[in-house]
């Protein structure tokens, strides 16, 4: 909503407090679009030994509100605790932090010229920082960008040559190709397919123009700002030919995306909410219902009746065996809603098509590719390689979005029967991977 | 009345009942009902543990269940 009092400031600019959350200060930026990478709000950098004069000049000259990290116990600073402050200095490091109303009302921005007696040093834009997950995509995402940089300078013609050459050499991930993905007819068109998780990124630019119907039970935005959600929504429902020299990674795209936001951005929530996004896809009548989630518990009644209720109303829940194994010493039971008989339970294999270390057993049906698995990730990162039966969920999900659209008769247990017949048989327990490795038809 | 709190508590009903009317009589037995989910023939909500038999004797329910928590697997983990 556009401040009218003052037309200078930013609309968004008000949510870029210093007591703003983390996840706000993400939200606000995906909702802004452009530039995700930064927060809005600054950093100054005083000289040597001049933060004293900083903080004075912010004060006195500039008249902020300004918080001081030495106000805090052992300076361990509660940005909750700010309250109102503009800013709030961290005398040790001679750094400030400037919100984003007070920069662009102070012209205390990275375009402001510093006057030589300033005590300021520079001014930078804050960055989001994540989760340091060695991901050998972020290096090479970076490789490929400064490949791209490079033949931008040599010239269009150059920049052509290699928009003739990427997608040959692009091809697909491993997951897809071992369900038989790429060689299939099918899209998902016409195709229901909830994903029941931590939420989607709906600005994700590989999924511009994409058909959404999205819903929240944890009272947070759908927009996922934890990754999970993002990443088993790529896998069952991305895009055929992502831009750029990104393989692709997902099946049906050209499903129908349902997302249901049932976990948290911490990724966590209770059985209530999970039930209420069940419920609410069986109510959409989604042929293809995506869970990888669960807790190691027992069968669940309330699963159980949710599982045949979609049955009956012509759906297929499909759930994440769990990841509770450590094998070959210890092979944890499938935990709920997998292990509900009306839920079909899914096992992770690697590349090798050995079963996942981490892989639960028992009630097993059917198995999908989930070590290794690159999908879309959250702006700014926008894509990401990860483990898990959460990962070979989607999988078996979007080859069933598939196989739905291939026959009109084939939905809920029928969906289920040819899902199971047509999966391609492994030498390895029923125990540990059920039917075998997901075909995609 | 008892200092023992509410504990969330998921419901299962079978479907020879209108769920609506199951969950009027859970009310009536001291069910805080916070969801009536008809698509899958539960009801969700907290009440008193003491209380888990009297819900349990409620015409149409089939099972009484804690709520328990669900996560993506191991937390922090990158596997999920």
């Amino acid at each position: 909503m556009p401040r009218k009092n003052n037309p200078k400031i930013a609309q968004d600019s008000t949510k870029q407090q210093i007591s703003t959350s983390a996840d706000d200060l993400l939200l606000a930026a995906l909702e802004r679009g452009g530039d995700t990478s930064k927060t809005g709000r600054h950093l100054m950098t005083f000289k040597e030994g001049a933060a004293e004069a900083g903080l004075q000049a912010l004060q006195s000259r500039q008249g902020l509100r300004v918080a001081n990290a030495r106000d805090f116990d052992a300076q361990a600073v509660s940005f909750e605790q700010t309250g109102d402050a503009d800013a709030i200095v961290f005398p040790e490091i001679g750094v400030a932090l400037v919100s984003g109303e007070a920069a662009a009302s102070h012209g205390l921005t990275t375009e402001a010229t510093i006057a030589e007696d300033s005590p300021v040093h520079s001014i930078d834009p804050e960055y989001f920082m994540f989760v340091a997950g060695i991901s050998p995509n972020d290096y090479l995402k970076g490789f490929l960008r400064a490949a791209q940089t490079i033949y931008a300078d040599l010239g269009e013609q150059a920049a052509a040559e290699e928009a003739e050459v990427t997608p040959a050499v692009v091809g697909a991930t491993w997951g897809l190709n071992a369900c038989r993905v790429p060689p299939s007819n099918f899209s998902g068109n016409g195709i229901k397919v909830a994903v029941l998780d931590t939420g989607f990124d709906l600005g994700h630019p590989e999924f511009a123009g994409r058909s959404f119907v999205t819903n929240t039970f944890v009272g947070q935005p759908v927009q996922d700002l934890h990754g999970h959600g993002t990443h088993t929504t790529g896998t069952a429902c991305g895009p055929k030919t992502p831009p750029g020299a990104i393989q692709r990674y997902g099946i049906g795209f050209q499903s129908q995306i349902f997302v249901g936001k049932v976990l948290t951005n911490s990724g966590s929530g209770t059985q209530a909410q999970v039930l209420a996004g069940m419920n609410w896809a069986i109510a959409n009548r989604c042929a293809v219902i995506s869970m990888s989630l669960g807790a190691q518990i027992p069968v669940q009644p309330s699963y159980t009746a949710a599982g045949a209720a979609a049955l009956t109303a012509g759906c297929l829940i499909i759930a994440a065996s769990g990841n509770a194994s450590n094998r070959p010493g210890s092979i944890a039971p499938a935990g709920a809603p997998a292990n509900s008989p009306t839920i079909v339970s899914v096992a992770a294999l690697d590349n090798l098509l050995r079963v996942a270390p981490f892989s639960n057993g028992g009630k097993v049906d059917i198995a999908g590719p989930g070590v290794n698995v690159f999908s879309s990730w959250p702006r700014p990162i926008l894509h990401k390689t990860i483990s898990g039966t959460s990962m070979a969920t989607p999988h078996v999900s979007g080859c069933a979005a598939l196989l739905a659209q291939s026959n009109p008769a084939l939905r809920g247990a029928s969906l289920r029967s040819r899902l199971l017949a047509t999966a391609r048989h492994l030498p390895l327990p029923v125990t540990d991977v059920g039917a075998g490795l997901v075909q995609a038809p | 009345m008892t200092n023992e709190a509410k504990q969330p508590m998921v419901i299962t009903v079978s479907g020879d009942r209108p769920i609506h009317d199951i969950a009027d009589d859970l009310r009536a037995a001291g069910f805080d009902v916070d969801q009536v989910l008809e698509s899958i023939g539960s009801v969700t909500g907290s009440a008193h543990p003491k209380n888990a038999d009297r819900l349990r004797g409620v015409k149409g329910v089939v099972d009484v269940s804690q709520d328990h928590p669900v996560d993506i697997g191991p937390p922090g983990a990158t596997i999920s």
